[in-house]
């Protein structure tokens, strides 16, 4: 080996370590931040809101025993005839730890409504079992739709962009 | 910054070009390299430090394959190639790995929110080029890391191309000649690049944005919406690629032209001849016909067809979107090879036509965020979900782009620029009527730059 192929060899070796080093200092200094309303909007994009209310602070604590003041973010939509279960819960926890909390009480929303429907609503029952719950955190998605995967995808899509 | 800018137009180009001629020759390519890298820097001051890596790291890795040509050059090709693979795919293509390992199995990677580097796909690809070059034999490795860095950061062509293969420019690099006439070429070339950005692309964009915000679509109003993104599309990057050559010319270089009249072709096959050729002919050379091109038998052919239009639509963005417009291109491209080249042969007049349809169709993949949107977009062009066959606001858009969809045209065919450059070549070919007019052209279209808003190239994005 001459002293060109040693040289070489070093520009080689401190080229990848400056690589590593300057990738994993973006990476660091990149913010993961999506913007929860553009999450918002890519969710219920991909649902059918007609029929369905925008939910306040009292039906949260009532439906699934969270405190608004609690979240950072939040948007709850749920069917305004009681026959009907279509139901969107989106989640922005505002500390560590949270979103498996949440995810217990929308654990607990899901039986307490299969419960509700149980030997009368076979339609209804057969919607919510199909019903999709995905957090990512600090961001939780709960979804009772025909349409729940659809906006399980718009869920994702937004965390990513 | 871009090049449709007032103050690209009148501050940072009779600068560059200022500086560039009252320097010596030997310092030329340093100055140049100065301007590219302020140029670059102008929009991405941080990932400024990512290009002079890569030229760094392409420049070493040049000298190794080079030295090595006889004994392990495969092996540092591989290397660098990979690292150059590594670099493009962790900005362009981490988001869509991620979010799709988690759409399909659940499994959350590391969140990253990193904007992608201006300009990276294609200067990645000229990387690829001259590494390629240098281990083919077909260029000698370039010793002065000025003229490499000039190459791989050229502003004429750093954001949208036209690639540049190596082995095209490594003369021009050591030595270019300098001349009146190639720089009034140069400037002619500027301003109908910038006309065809400003006057005709924007406008288009500005029908194209309305019609795809209205809440509900009419069969009509879908089509009117595809027909001015179509040649939005065309203007906006032919009009970049006018310009770079443009401005390549005004520093003496030549580089290849990029687009030859693409919505005049018989066929999809030779639209392909005619768009976007220095990635065409970059697919072709380090990829087609490294994997057997066309000597192969008819299946092979067929896969290497949907490998590299695969490769070319991902190449365009990360998203599900481009590979499915990628792979349109490659299924229509083997039924054209295999089946209807016959037939489009025998109906002269009507191929155009058909081949204008389907790149029209093509392009609704190409401008819809998601493919679920292009679905319901080419749903309505097709009359499904639509409010009928027309409507209003269908009408009203046809109605006030008459003038502009058939200027599009007009200028889209050669018969335009064959008259002006007939008469340019003639020994008295600059009669006052056509400098008046480019005059004219290039005054109209500052006073647009001076009203517009931001107007970034579509292309910016790859």
């Amino acid at each position: 080996m001459n002293g060109w192929d040693i040289l070489l060899k070093t520009a080689k070796v401190f080229l990848v370590g400056l690589l590593v080093v300057m990738l994993s200092g973006l990476v660091r200094g990149s913010a993961w931040n999506p913007d929860f309303g553009a999450l918002e909007a890519e969710v219920e994009a991909q649902l059918d809101l007609t029929g369905m209310r925008q939910g306040d602070e009292q039906l949260l604590r009532r439906l699934y025993g969270l405190n608004a003041g609690d979240l950072r973010h939040w948007v709850l939509y749920t069917a305004q005839d009681n026959m009907d279960v279509e139901e969107l819960l989106l989640v922005e926890a505002a500390e560590e730890g949270q979103i498996a909390r949440i995810r217990q009480a929308v654990e607990k929303r899901v039986e307490v409504q299969k419960h509700n429907f149980e030997g009368y609503g076979p339609e209804q029952l057969s919607l919510i079992e199909k019903y999709v719950l995905r957090d990512s955190d600090p961001y939780l998605l709960f979804v009772i739709s025909e349409d729940a995967e659809e906006a399980k995808s718009g869920f994702v899509r937004g965390l990513y962009y | 910054m871009v090049f449709s800018s007032i103050f690209f137009v009148f501050t940072f180009l009779p600068v560059t070009i200022a500086a560039y001629y009252l320097a010596p020759h030997r310092i030329r390519n340093g100055i140049l390299l100065l301007a590219s890298l302020f140029f670059y820097a102008w929009g991405e001051p941080v990932y400024l430090f990512l290009m002079l890596y890569s030229i760094l790291f392409n420049y070493v890795m040049g000298i190794d394959i080079a030295r090595k040509r006889r004994r392990r050059a495969g092996a540092s090709l591989f290397f660098g190639v990979l690292v150059n693979l590594l670099i493009l795919g962790f900005f362009k293509y981490y988001g869509f790995l991620a979010e799709n390992i988690e759409m399909f199995t659940g499994r959350v990677l590391p969140k990253v929110d990193l904007p992608l580097p201006i300009g990276l796909s294609f200067y990645t690809f000229q990387s690829l080029s001259y590494l390629v070059d240098v281990y083919r034999g077909r260029a000698s490795y370039q010793k002065n890391i000025l003229s490499f860095g000039l190459y791989i950061s050229m502003f004429p062509q750093l954001v949208a191309g036209p690639i540049v293969q190596y082995a095209d420019i490594d003369a021009q690099l050591r030595e270019r000649r300098e001349s009146l006439d190639k720089f009034g070429q140069g400037v002619l070339y500027f301003i109908w690049g910038l006309a065809k950005k400003v006057l005709l692309a924007n406008n288009l964009g500005a029908v194209h944005t309305a019609v795809t915000g209205l809440g509900s679509l009419s069969v009509l109003s879908a089509w009117v919406g595809a027909f001015a993104y179509t040649f939005q599309i065309y203007y906006d990057f032919s009009g970049y690629s006018d310009m770079a050559i443009g401005l390549g010319k005004m520093f003496g270089f030549e580089l290849k032209e990029n687009f030859a009249h693409p919505y005049c072709a018989g066929s999809i096959t030779e639209f392909w001849r005619r768009w976007h050729i220095s990635l065409g002919s970059w697919f072709r050379e380090y990829v087609y016909i490294p994997l057997g091109g066309n000597r192969v038998g008819k299946f092979r052919h067929i896969c290497n067809l949907l490998l590299v239009w695969a490769l070319t639509g991902l190449w365009h963005g990360a998203s599900w979107n481009f590979v499915v417009w990628g792979l349109y291109y490659s299924v229509l491209l083997i039924m054209e090879k295999y089946l209807l080249r016959r037939v489009t042969e025998r109906i002269p007049v009507l191929r155009t036509f058909y081949t204008m349809f389907l790149v029209m169709v093509g392009w609704v993949f190409f401008f819809s965020p998601t493919l679920d949107a292009a679905g319901i977009y080419l749903g309505a062009m097709f009359g499904r979900g639509v409010t009928g066959i027309t409507d209003n606001a269908g009408m009203y858009y046809l109605l006030t782009s008459l003038v502009l969809f058939w200027l599009s045209w007009i200028f889209a065919v050669p018969v335009v620029s064959r008259i002006t450059v007939k008469n340019l070549e003639k020994p008295d070919g600059w009669t006052p009527l056509l400098l008046t007019a480019h005059v004219g052209i290039f005054l109209t279209a500052a006073a647009y730059l001076i009203h517009d808003t931001y107007n970034p190239f579509l292309y910016f994005r790859f």
